[in-house]
């Protein structure tokens, strides 16, 4: 099965111009999948964490969006206990001229400003819309535990 | 004699049980889509695709889409994806990812920014928003949002443009094939959106049927409206089909089942005499207990809206309905936007939802033994019914038989199959009353049904057993003349079971033991 040009290409700038505070590497046996870390953004309750996340493009990428999912424990009202991520262009806001490194970035943008709204956490959420400044104390308690 | 002779009433008169409806080919439905098209067309004075593009975006409905199109005419355009939106003064831009990267500058090779390629030859395509791709990509793009996806707005592959494909460009990106299966998936839309219209749910069937009379979800408490989309399916098959002649094979084909299902619901069969409401009711009772309902249970919810079984295998909990584009919440199954403003209640549900299942557990197994009263003679009217295969084909044989052992000839014997198809229409009936009696409610109305469904069901086991009955040749008058008395007899009963049960439901008649919709709440015993 060979890779694809646009994979290719991706990995190859994805590798060559990392985006600030993102690593994405391929694995040998699988270019599809990625092993990936982001940091906690500056200002945010996960600052200073390196958060390990697993990426998969599926066959039909860039038709279909790629498959993201924490690795790292995470105290987000986002992300839940398997690591998976509530995004819009993860689901059905996916474009085929998103990349792995729009997507990332986009996930990064997500530590930053929680969206208690949309919860895929229910428990997180409900903790952040009550006592914001106590789930961020518990979110940095969970950044220093795990992410570091 | 011929076949005639066992109609019981002219087919003139409709019956109080029977319901108009027309059945439209897949044609008809585009020459519809077509008129609406048009007329929009003419008020608006833009060009069809511009047309039809408004009119699936508003699904079909062309009071409100003249009415929102006299208003805000650009906004809705954008909205139909049919125009690019005036460039706004300042842009939020909630993800920092918005680089413009895709566009490298415009050199003068171009390089595709969905696949990476910068072959010489590639020929960039795009939409009115000038977002271009290589026609590879397009191709591939469109048809995985047609076939892997079923949809058939097809958006500009670029981030955050709303632009749809008209249907010229999805013409000229995919292969016919493709190309069929969208104008198989406008169709769809199309009667989906109209209340008066439902697609024949047999597989691979194309045709539809509209039944104004059952639109509505009121109509469904007095009325049972089952249709059929006027194709036919495969015959029963017959295992001497070999040593047949034209006249022969040609009545066999004819015998094709038609493709009968329920406007109403989605029963793809006849449930006649009960309404959708209790049918459904049943059904989901009997399914209880079986391994793939037990996993559906388990693994899936119905849209609160359409009614679709939806499967989540993955994502959070915001769900969003693939056919109705339903929001709403996985966990407690309310709307979506209420959950955005008010704090939801999700947490909550479980637990009250824990007890009312603790509840009705204990009910249904006070109930079960009433329950397998009505569930075995269901099933053994359901399971002979299976058999009807074999009996037709026994009789397909008995029929031959006769025609070597007697002077009858081939049209003479038809009493016997006339016979089967009758016993077979009969269990249907029969299968269902047993359904409405299960939920009917103690009194004088229900005594009368099972009187009435006694009376047809001791007629359709006299028939049954007449037609298992050895053939000697010189008996066959005399069973010919039984069989064909009782076939008249065993149709009149079921006309009555019928039409009585439907002219009820006309009159409110019947009083459930449960709370059906449309109906009054039940009495407290």
């Amino acid at each position: 099965m060979s890779l694809p040009k646009r994979i290719i290409k991706e990995t190859e700038r994805l590798v060559a111009d990392p985006a600030p505070g993102i690593t994405a590497a391929p694995h040998d046996d699988n270019l599809r999948y990625f092993d990936v870390t982001i940091q906690g953004p500056d200002g945010s309750p996960f600052q200073q964490g390196i958060f390990k996340l697993e990426l998969f493009l599926p066959e039909e990428y860039p038709m279909a969006p790629p498959k993201v999912r924490f690795l790292t424990k995470i105290y987000h009202p986002n992300i839940d206990k398997l690591g998976r991520i509530c995004l819009d262009i993860l689901k059905d806001k996916w474009s085929p001229a998103l990349q792995i490194r729009t997507v990332l970035l986009s996930v990064q943008a997500l530590l930053s400003a929680p969206n208690p709204d949309d919860p895929l956490a229910p428990d997180v959420a409900k903790h952040y819309k009550e006592d914001e400044q106590g789930a961020q104390r518990v979110s940095r308690e969970w950044t220093q535990q795990y992410a570091s | 004699m011929d076949m005639d002779d066992f109609k019981v009433a002219p087919k003139t008169a409709r019956k109080a049980y029977e319901l108009e409806y027309d059945s439209l080919s897949q044609a008809a439905i585009e020459k519809l889509m077509e008129q609406d098209v048009e007329h929009i067309r003419g008020i608006f004075g833009v060009d069809a695709s511009t047309a039809s593009l408004l009119l699936r975006h508003l699904a079909w409905n062309k009071e409100r889409l003249i009415e929102q199109y006299m208003d805000h005419a650009t906004k809705m355009l954008v909205a139909a994806g049919v125009s690019i939106p005036e460039p706004e003064p300042a842009r939020p831009s909630r993800r920092p990812a918005r680089k413009p990267a895709a566009k490298s500058p415009k050199s003068e090779t171009f390089v595709c920014p969905i696949c990476f390629d910068d072959a010489p030859d590639l020929a960039p395509l795009a939409l009115d928003c000038t977002h271009a791709a290589c026609s590879g990509c397009w191709a591939a793009y469109i048809t995985s949002k047609i076939r892997d996806e079923a949809e058939h707005a097809c958006r500009c592959m670029a981030e955050g443009c709303a632009l749809v494909a008209p249907d010229a460009f999805v013409r000229a990106a995919v292969d016919p094939e493709t190309y069929v299966r969208f104008q198989g998936l406008l169709v769809r839309h199309f009667v989906a959106c109209t209340p008066a219209l439902k697609f024949c749910p047999y597989p691979a069937c194309t045709n539809t049927v509209a039944c104004p009379a059952a639109a509505s979800k009121a109509s469904l408490a007095s009325v049972v409206p089952i249709v059929s989309c006027g194709a036919r399916g495969i015959a029963a098959p017959s295992p001497s089909s070999a040593g047949m002649s034209q006249s022969q094979e040609l009545a066999r084909q004819a015998t094709g089942k038609e493709h009968k299902f329920c406007f109403g619901c989605i029963i793809d069969s006849d449930h006649r005499p009960v309404v959708c409401g209790v049918a459904l009711l049943w059904l989901k009772k009997c399914r209880d207990d079986s391994e793939t309902a037990n996993w559906i249970k388990s693994n899936t919810k119905e849209c609160g809206k359409c009614m679709s079984t939806i499967e989540k295998n993955g994502g959070c909990n915001h769900m969003t309905c693939k056919k109705c584009k339903h929001e709403f919440c996985w966990v407690c199954m309310g709307p979506w936007s209420e959950h955005g403003t008010a704090w939801y209640s999700c947490n909550r549900y479980d637990e009250k939802g824990g007890v009312d299942a603790r509840d009705s557990q204990s009910k249904s197994r006070a109930s079960l033994e009433r329950y397998l009263h009505y569930y075995n003679r269901w099933a053994n009217h359901e399971q002979s019914a299976k058999l009807a295969l074999d009996l037709f084909a026994k009789t397909e044989k008995k029929m031959e038989e006769m025609q070597v052992t007697s002077a009858l000839t081939w049209i003479e014997v038809q009493f016997m199959k006339k016979a089967v198809e009758e016993v077979d229409k009969c269990r249907m009936t029969l299968k269902w009353t047993y359904a409405m009696a299960y939920y009917l409610a103690k009194g004088n109305q229900k005594d009368l049904f099972e009187d009435n469904q006694r009376d047809l069901e001791r007629a359709v086991e006299d028939l049954s057993e007449l037609l298992e009955s050895p053939i000697e040749p010189e008996n066959i008058p005399t069973l010919r003349q039984k069989v064909t008395d009782k076939t008249v007899y065993v149709q009149k009963r079921n006309t009555i079971v019928l039409e009585d049960t439907a002219d009820g439901f006309l009159e409110g008649r019947w009083k459930w033991n449960v709370p059906v919709d449309g109906f009054d709440q039940p009495e407290n015993e």
